[in-house]
């Protein structure tokens, strides 16, 4: 019982701990997927203002290199709108760098073309991934780009100046031109460098979260299968449980049902033998017969009262619990000899105590049932032919075991009978016994956990002993 | 009044077989009447005293060693011409009605009686035979 107990209370916390793992993983799941979808949203706004950035830079220098032959000032001012795009992009990058999230960031990507929607994910990635690898790797590119801008930007003022005060000549466009095509080349591979940089981040970010979602859902399917699973177990072990609990029920519903058709007939045969004795007593005119029937009818109310007290004894043994207490073997055997005397025939017995062991701790209840018992088959079942009848009681100890013999010189059991004197009701003479003393006796030894043998000869005696655990634990 | 046929009581409980001869003998002035203390008594006595005169059994149902239908069982398989001379009557204090029928069943069984019977049952069916 104790270790079924242990392995409940083992098992508890083990579903527990399940849910929570499911739980956990689920959060982290969310969480997870929750951070890469915002990962790759904003590194699609990086590479959405590359593309403007990097247009914004091509149709500058177009317009710059128009400009330089054909000193349209249009074209000056379509140059200066398209490089504010860059340009924009590079004041963000430096304030955030040196700032953290700010007006002039936001005012400076809202200038580079970037959606409005997008500049929290666009801080948000800048903020908290500029040491990353790949993020770094493009700030490092992006840094460089603006680097060229910011050439671009003064070779523009520089024609710019040449043009208003007349004194470009024609080496000084191609010289310029050259710059630029040169400028807008290195650009153009920071730029190229730039997206590759955040595609192949997207790309590995891409993998980790396929990769932890795999993991994840592993985790989640085993949990819940590992959850059924012991859910499963342990209903087929409490339906095993139920099982054996109602084959026990039945078991106890039958001998239910024997015990209560026994103990109708037992209860009631004395009250019909005494409507007998009533009957032929009113037939009876002899005082002396009549006082005959009385001692009959005696007797026979004095087995009915024999019959309610080992129902009484077996009920109690079967439903009191066990209480381990000190116990005198002395007093007991004292009290059942002298409660046992009124038996016919007893003080014709000699009784003899050999009580070597006296003091013990066991159930005291369940001891005295069985003594009183022992003691009252044998005065009951005494050989009145023998010229001398004896009982002895003995306790001693032996092999760490406290041992309790009654012997008797009585008539002794039969061997055919040997096998069935512990069923309930059985006896070989209805007159004498309920039939539930032995059972009483074998039930009672089984609850404190002893055991009972008997040696017997027909004619000869019989000779019970019960072990006596030491100290037995409930 | 002298009868023709034996009795006997087969019966464990020592107070019925004495008030059940005494009401034997008092009421119908049978003698002597046998005892046997339970089924395997009551068929040992038959198979001694068999080719007798004809007998009437008081028998109990509830008995050690071998109870009443024990004892029809094996009277099933005594000759036929022992059992004809035969007439049993089940005397039981049971109250249990799956019982009783099984007892009314039995083809041996002439009648059923509860316990204790009563002087005027035993006149009223013997005083006839």
């Amino acid at each position: 019982m104790s270790k079924l107990q242990a392995l409940k209370n083992f098992r508890f916390p083990n579903v527990f701990i399940l849910i929570l793992v499911v739980f956990i993983s689920c959060a982290l799941l969310i969480c997870i997927n929750f951070f890469t979808i915002k990962i790759l949203s904003a590194n699609r706004a990086y590479v959405n203002g590359e593309s403007h950035y990097s247009k914004g830079q091509k149709d500058a220098s177009r317009h710059l290199i128009t400009y330089l032959f054909t000193k349209n000032p249009a074209q000056w001012k379509l140059y200066l709108e398209e490089l504010k795009v860059p340009q924009g992009d590079g004041i963000a990058r430096v304030t955030l760098l040196k700032a953290g999230d700010n007006k002039i960031a936001r005012k400076g990507f809202l200038t580079g073309r970037n959606n409005e929607n997008d500049l929290d994910d666009i801080i948000w990635l800048f903020e908290n991934f500029k040491n990353v690898s790949f993020l770094s790797k493009a700030i490092n590119e992006w840094g460089q780009g603006d680097q060229l801008i910011f050439e671009l930007f003064v070779i523009g003022q520089q024609i710019n100046a040449k043009i208003k005060h007349n004194i470009l000549t024609t080496e000084d466009q191609k010289k310029y031109l050259k710059k630029i095509s040169s400028i807008s080349d290195r650009l153009t591979i920071n730029e190229r460098n730039f997206s590759n940089t955040l595609g192949e981040g997207t790309r590995k970010i891409k993998d980790l979260l396929i990769i932890t979602n795999i993991f994840f859902i592993l985790v989640i399917v085993c949990s819940v299968c590992l959850y059924y699973s012991i859910m499963v177990k342990r209903l087929l072990v409490s339906k095993k449980e139920t099982e054996v609990k109602n084959e026990n029920l039945v078991i106890v519903n039958r001998e239910l049902d024997r015990f209560v058709y026994s103990a109708s007939h037992d209860l009631r045969s004395p009250i019909t033998s005494l409507k007998g004795l009533i009957e032929i007593t009113a037939l009876e005119d002899d005082v002396q017969q009549v006082r005959n029937y009385l001692q009959m009818m005696h007797q026979s109310l004095a087995r009915q009262d024999q019959f309610i007290s080992d129902i009484i004894d077996y009920s109690k043994n079967k439903r009191k619990q066990i209480i381990m207490e000190p116990v005198s073997l002395k007093e007991l055997c004292n009290e059942a000899i002298l409660q046992l005397m009124h038996i016919e025939n007893a003080n014709k017995i000699k009784f003899t105590q050999e009580l070597l062991v006296d003091n013990i701790e066991s159930d005291g209840l369940r001891l005295k049932v069985i003594i009183n018992n022992l003691l009252s088959n044998a005065i009951k079942y005494a050989d009145c032919n023998k010229p001398e009848m004896f009982i002895t009681i003995k306790t001693y100890f032996s092999e760490g075991l406290n041992k309790l013999e009654v012997t008797d010189n009585g008539i002794g059991i039969h061997d055919d009978y040997k096998s069935k004197i512990f069923d309930m009701y059985f006896g070989t003479n209805k007159n004498k016994g309920s039939g539930l003393g032995l059972y009483i006796v074998k039930e009672a030894v089984e609850n404190i956990k002893g055991d009972i043998s008997v040696f017997s000869e027909n004619n000869v005696g019989s000779k019970f002993i019960v072990t006596i655990p030491n100290s037995y634990a409930v | 009044m002298p009868y023709k046929s034996q009795f006997i009581i087969i019966e464990d409980n020592l107070i019925d077989q004495f008030v059940t001869k005494k009401l034997l003998k008092k009421g119908l002035d049978i003698n002597p009447v046998y005892i046997a203390n339970n089924g395997k008594e009551g068929m040992n006595w038959i198979l001694k005293n068999q080719n007798l005169n004809p007998l009437i059994i008081l028998l109990d149902i509830q008995m050690p060693i071998m109870n009443g239908f024990e004892f029809l069982e094996e009277f099933d398989r005594l000759p036929k011409d022992v059992k004809e001379k035969i007439e049993i009557f089940v005397l039981s204090s049971t109250l249990d009605s799956e019982e009783i029928r099984k007892v009314k069943e039995n083809k041996y069984v002439t009648d059923f009686w509860n316990k204790p019977f009563k002087l005027e049952t035993l006149r009223n069916t013997f005083l006839q035979i």
